[in-house]
């Protein structure tokens, strides 16, 4: 049986980290990891990713007081993360401008132009505003759970829901567009 | 999600608002997230309208692609025996500073104790000695110049008739002084 957050802070509240981690890794690893994807979408750059949330996990597990949710603070460094890794690749990244923050991220994400005669999933979502292709990439992945979702991004379940419809919106406008442009050429 | 103003909605054409009207209803039984009322709710609207079919078949033809398009994303042994590695080699490396960090708090202790010894060293023996100098120098010139006699039977301006036998007993005090302070300054190097 997988263990809860309790099993892994109790091992916590008694000293024991490392067994605290070694429960912790199997139930978040993956998380983490599909979360850093959405933000770096690249696997390499991911799993490097994960594995420095994971280990800034472990250093930070002692100083862990339980203020707020296991998850939420794994989450946390792992978005911390993946904006360092962000900003290591485009210093001049600033996440206190969001509209600055969302065109050198979608800067980043732009896959290689496809040159088949149909519009393709990843050029569709780079088309979208960062926040938006975030919540759908990242829906998907968790087999469309709202509440891994907004418990991932650390969004209210309302925020997420907002995001989704809007997004899906957007790519369906999209993909009429793109099938509109299609026709014509 | 916020609704549309009225400027906006004026701007749209009937369909476009309609769309917008019941985007979020749509979105929300695709994903199978509304209550059985309003879900049958919808199911009614859906049988009658021209316009909510064909949305929620895009809607649905979006979905099973994005579904289709989701990376199946997961990490196996290999990554957590990386990890676990790493975890060692941090482990090693924290104990390594953990290590050096006492070594140079014990040395910090040693040298705040050399100092420590120093100062006293420096303060009370000179001190001491000075203090046992001057006693013996004071019990001695009492008995030799009969100056206790002189404390209780003669008046305070015979005593000073006495000064010189004063300044004997102050000189005899630092020399005491002199000689506990190179003792002092002995033992501090032999404590070093």
């Amino acid at each position: 049986m997988a263990a809860s957050d309790k099993d892994i802070q109790d091992r916590m509240r008694a000293g024991a980290y490392r067994e605290a981690f070694t429960l912790l890794l199997p139930r978040y690893r993956d998380k983490v990891f599909r979360l850093s994807f959405s933000m770096l979408r690249d696997r390499t750059w991911a799993e490097d990713a994960t594995q420095d949330t994971l280990l800034r996990v472990w250093r930070a597990l002692p100083g862990f007081a339980g203020q707020s949710a296991l998850s939420t603070w794994i989450y946390a460094i792992a978005k911390n993360s993946c904006l360092s890794e962000l900003r290591k690749k485009r210093p001049l990244v600033s996440i206190d401008n969001d509209a600055e923050y969302d065109a050198e991220v979608a800067g980043l994400a732009v896959t290689d132009t496809d040159d088949s005669a149909t519009v393709s999933v990843g050029q569709l979502l780079d088309q979208l505003p960062e926040r938006y292709r975030q919540a759908v990439t990242l829906f998907y992945m968790e087999d469309k759970s709202y509440e891994q979702t907004a418990a991932s991004l650390g969004l209210p379940l309302g925020t997420v829901k907002a995001l989704l419809h809007r997004a899906r919106k957007r790519l369906v406008e999209l993909t009429r567009e793109s099938s509109a442009d299609l026709t014509e050429a | 999600m916020s609704a549309p103003t009225d400027s906006k909605l004026q701007d749209m054409g009937p369909n476009e608002a309609h769309l917008l009207a019941w985007n979020d209803r749509l979105q929300d039984w695709l994903d199978g997230d509304l209550s059985d009322a309003d879900r049958c709710a919808v199911d009614a609207h859906l049988a009658t309208c021209s316009i909510c079919p064909d949305q929620l078949e895009e809607l649905r033809e979006l979905d099973t692609l994005l579904s289709a398009a989701a990376p199946r994303l997961s990490l196996d042994a290999a990554f957590d025996a990386r990890l676990m590695l790493e975890v060692d080699a941090f482990d090693h490396q924290q104990r390594a500073r953990l290590r050096q960090k006492l070594e140079q708090e014990r040395q910090q202790q040693l040298q705040s104790l050399s100092q420590h010894w120093k100062q006293s060293l420096a303060f009370v023996i000179p001190g001491v000695v000075a203090a046992l100098g001057l006693i013996f120098a004071l019990v001695g010139s009492l008995d030799h110049s009969g100056l206790s006699r002189s404390l209780t039977a003669e008046s305070t301006g015979e005593l000073g008739r006495n000064a010189a036998l004063y300044v004997q007993v102050a000189f005899i005090a630092l020399i005491g002084g002199g000689i506990g302070l190179t003792v002092a300054r002995w033992l501090s190097s032999a404590a070093d």
